[in-house]
């Protein structure tokens, strides 16, 4: 194998090792430690890092290790859903609008448009403030503002087989347009859109974190690493432990998911495997860098 | 009387739009097919074979607008609703591409492809579907084992193979063949016409033959037509038209490969 795909799996496998680290501490550490995420006690509040409390505790004596836990679950959970409502949205989205082509193209694409020169932030502030508070409604209002991106990637996707012959000799032997779709097209998709999914999970991280820092996120006594964060940034000149583990963490995840998606892209992008020259003029995906941070991009 | 054709073209215009302009493919050709015919289409490159070809199954890409009526079986393919032209495409027509290995999905097995044509066509499934693909599979002169190779993995000539099982194997009445061997190497090819011609014989499909090889139209075809910027210039028997060619165009076309003839 060439020096430079070693050099991409290497990525792909310290970032799922980082990913993997993190899982390990949040789903199966967490439930094993002796306080619950919301328990309080006053008595110890501000504790630094000790032998009982790993992370120390916050100003409301709760067990840091088990907030920090228990929110990197909450931040998983959110983004993972979210970036799999913008996968199925954009995905069904793009597809149709590539495959029928025309007019209905133009008119759904232009929507897109629209939606775009809609500040992101915007949207999401908007829905979070129509929606009462908790976990489901951050990620529909990350789902549903994060889905252009990947409706784009389908698109461009499908037009570019619907031309290629392989799709006109299926439709000469009398293939139904479920079959074309779902048959000929999704399986040439997955590839990409998967590359895709990889780098709209930290994208999602970080807008529910950034959500939540501006105070949008899951309600008390709930947690989550972007409303840790938040609460550790108030106390940051006293007690900067506070800040520094959820920050940690999410920087950790941010790195992980980065490098996955990274090395995933570069692979499909190069044409690794023979036969795989398919995946090398495909568009470039939506880099996670600028516009995933919804705090640059508005 | 003569039979009535199997295909008949009349008057066929197409124009290609790109954004404003538009792109005359086809300035008006006629031309008719019988049951168990070969014509075959020559003429230079962009002179509208292919897209008279694709008129001819009604897979024309969105920006192709035409005129003119094709008749496929007595029915005309562009005034009768989608449904009807997707069964008649369907059943009666198979076509088969000048690359072969775009021609088939990269992510299916070659087996797969052939036999999801056979499913379709003729309602198989499970051991007697194995069955009739290995059975075409061994007619193509392709491997047992090549059922289950992915299209990567298969020389040019290969896939073609396969492209031509999958095109017998919903037995159609009319086969277009686009400029079928001019990625292959000359032994391939020969192989390839030797295939598409014993085909012939045993399924008795008329055979539409888009070549710039006149010495393949000349051992395999009955009619040939000779296109040129959009319009048939000439069309006849083989032997009329390369004995004694009538128009400009196609003594200048034939007069070309007799020179190189000579030459060699
Ligand atoms: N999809 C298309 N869009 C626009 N113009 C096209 C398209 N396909 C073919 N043409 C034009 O139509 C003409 C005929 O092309 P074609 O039928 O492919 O010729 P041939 O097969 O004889 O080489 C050419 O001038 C070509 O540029
Ligand atoms: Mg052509």
């Amino acid at each position: 194998m060439p020096e430079y795909y070693k050099l991409k799996n290497r990525k792909i496998l310290l970032g799922s090792l980082i990913i993997l680290l993190v899982a390990i501490f949040a789903i199966l550490l967490t439930p094993l430690s002796a306080y619950s995420y919301h328990e309080q006690n006053l008595e110890q509040a501000n504790m630094r890092p000790s032998a009982e409390h790993w992370f120390g505790t916050d100003r409301l004596g709760r067990d840091l290790f088990t907030r920090v836990g228990y929110g990197t679950q909450t931040s998983l959970l959110v983004a993972i859903a979210a970036a799999l409502i913008e996968l199925t949205i954009g995905t069904i989205y793009g597809t149709l609008s590539g495959y029928l082509g025309g007019l209905v193209d133009e008119i759904l694409m232009r929507a897109i448009d629209i939606l775009f020169s809609i500040p992101y932030l915007l949207l999401a502030i908007l829905l979070l403030v129509l929606l009462p508070p908790g976990k489901g409604t951050l990620i529909l209002a990350i789902g549903f503002t994060g889905w252009p991106h990947m409706a784009r990637i389908a698109r461009i996707l499908v037009i570019r087989l619907k031309t290629q012959d392989f799709f006109l000799a299926a439709r000469c032997y009398g293939a139904g347009h479920l079959r074309l779709i779902c048959g000929h097209m999704l399986p040439q998709m997955l590839k990409a859109i998967f590359s895709q999914l990889t780098l709209s999970i930290p994208a999602a991280i970080y807008s529910e974190a950034f959500l939540s820092f501006i105070g949008l996120g899951v309600p008390m006594p709930q947690a989550s690493l972007g409303s840790l964060i938040q609460e550790g940034f108030t106390v940051f000149p006293l007690y900067p432990y506070q800040l520094f583990y959820p920050a940690f963490v999410l920087s950790l995840l941010l790195l992980g998911f980065t490098f996955i998606g990274d090395g995933l892209q570069s692979l499909y992008s190069r044409k690794l495997l023979k036969g795989e020259e398919y995946f090398a003029a495909q568009p470039p995906a939506r880099s996670f860098q600028p516009t995933g941070f919804i705090s640059y991009k508005n | 009387m003569l039979p009535s054709p199997l295909l008949e073209v009349s008057n066929l215009q197409v124009s290609y739009h790109i954004r404003t302009k538009s792109v005359k493919a086809l300035r008006g050709i006629n031309f008719s097919l019988f049951e168990n015919e070969i014509l075959a289409f020559t003429g230079e490159s962009g002179s509208g074979k292919t897209t008279a070809a694709l008129a001819c199954c009604g897979l024309l890409p969105a920006n192709a607008h035409l005129k003119g009526s094709v008749r496929f079986k007595g029915v005309d393919l562009y005034s009768v609703s989608v449904k009807k032209l997707h069964q008649l495409r369907g059943k009666g027509i198979a076509f088969i591409f000048q690359d072969p290995q775009s021609a088939l999905n990269p992510v299916l097995t070659a087996g797969k492809q052939v036999a999801e044509v056979l499913h379709r066509h003729r309602g198989l499934r499970g051991q007697i579907l194995m069955q009739e693909t290995r059975k075409l599979f061994r007619q193509v002169g392709l491997k047992h084992s090549h059922i289950t190779s992915y299209p990567f993995a298969l020389s040019g000539g290969e896939c073609q193979r396969i492209m031509i099982a999958a095109a017998c194997a919903g037995n159609p009445a009319l086969l277009i063949a686009d400029e079928p061997t001019s990625n292959l190497d000359l032994i391939v090819e020969n192989e390839v016409l030797a295939l598409l011609e014993k085909l012939q014989k045993g399924y008795r499909f008329s055979l539409l033959l888009i070549s710039h090889d006149l010495r393949v139209i000349a051992r395999l075809a009955q009619r040939v037509a000779i296109f040129n910027s959009g319009l048939i210039v000439e069309e006849g028997t083989v032997e009329q038209v390369f004995k004694s060619p009538r128009h400009p165009y196609a003594k200048r076309l034939l007069a070309t490969v007799l020179h190189k003839g000579a030459g060699e």
